[in-house]
């Protein structure tokens, strides 16, 4: 093959990545209001079933997507057991000390003591559904999220502090502005999520598998989840 | 001309917030501006990262 042939389909290669990428992103973003929509056509219906059956598609729609790549990382996951294992098992500890840290000097160095929207949200749905919770936390979230905030970013991104970077910046700011809005306030008590975004990103660039961050994301809210 | 293209542009784009904020129950339409201006600006940096990685 020529040089010209071979940077034409590397080219061709990396133009479907990324519109496959943006695809997933936007998919993600559009769903909710997609979700809106057909609880407003059916209304009356119980909101609680529409939302589950909403949520297990939205993971099987991406999981389809991701399937050839999913299978490959399961066949890296079997081959390199012990390594992937501790690799989980260290990163999420540096995930939990992490995230304490950060909050200890938000709270104790800079006085604000807030908890934020998302949290908020889920703690209180929490005391009504926990079953619920604990799936959205510890299986939904994890692979739902490390595909979309990810996944996406690393099949475009080659540079590996820019994709580390990019993406904690784009979990960061989703889970500041979905639910929160942008203030001082909550950009600072958000600050974890940028930390435990990079701590993942961190992993799965290091290990180059997916199930690596999903397990830390899983294994860090079952923590979370247990303590609550 | 080109005036009128931005113009066009931000009307779309404020009616498709609208819309968007109109279905959704769980985001304000203040949010939700915060949510598209992200999202615009994820897409931008990812379709730069890939124009750069073909050049």
């Amino acid at each position: 093959m020529t040089k010209t042939k071979k940077r034409k389909k590397n080219t061709n290669f990396e133009t479907k990545r990324l519109a496959l990428s943006l695809l997933v992103i936007i998919f993600y973003f559009v769903w909710p209001s997609i979700i809106a929509v057909l609880k407003s056509l059916f209304h009356g219906s119980n909101d609680l079933i529409l939302g589950i059956i909403s949520h297990i598609a939205l993971v099987l729609v991406l999981l389809f997507i991701y399937r050839k790549d999913l299978i490959e990382y399961w066949k890296d996951l079997k081959k390199n057991k012990k390594k992937i294992f501790k690799t989980i098992i260290i990163y999420t500890l540096i995930t939990i000390v992490g995230v304490a840290i950060v909050n200890g000097l938000v709270i104790n160095v800079l006085n604000i003591n807030h908890i934020t929207e998302n949290d908020n949200s889920l703690l209180e749905v929490f005391k009504t559904y926990p079953f619920l919770i604990g799936f959205l936390t510890i299986i939904y979230y994890p692979i739902v999220e490390e595909i979309v905030f990810e996944k996406t970013i690393k099949d475009v991104v080659s540079n590996k502090w820019l994709f580390i970077a990019l993406s904690a910046l784009f979990f960061w700011y989703y889970n500041i502005a979905y639910v929160g809005g942008i203030t001082y306030v909550t950009v600072i008590s958000s600050l974890y999520y940028f930390v435990a975004g990079f701590i993942r990103a961190l992993a799965f660039y290091k290990t180059d598998n997916l199930y690596v961050p999903m397990c830390i994301k899983s294994l860090c809210n079952l923590f979370v989840t247990i303590i609550s | 001309m080109n005036l009128n293209i931005f113009e066009n542009l931000n009307m779309n784009l404020s009616s498709c917030i609208n819309t968007l904020a109109i279905v959704t129950n769980e985001t304000t339409s203040g949010n939700l501006n915060y949510v598209v201006i992200g999202l615009i600006v994820v897409v931008l940096v990812l379709v730069i990262v890939t124009l750069k990685n073909n050049k």
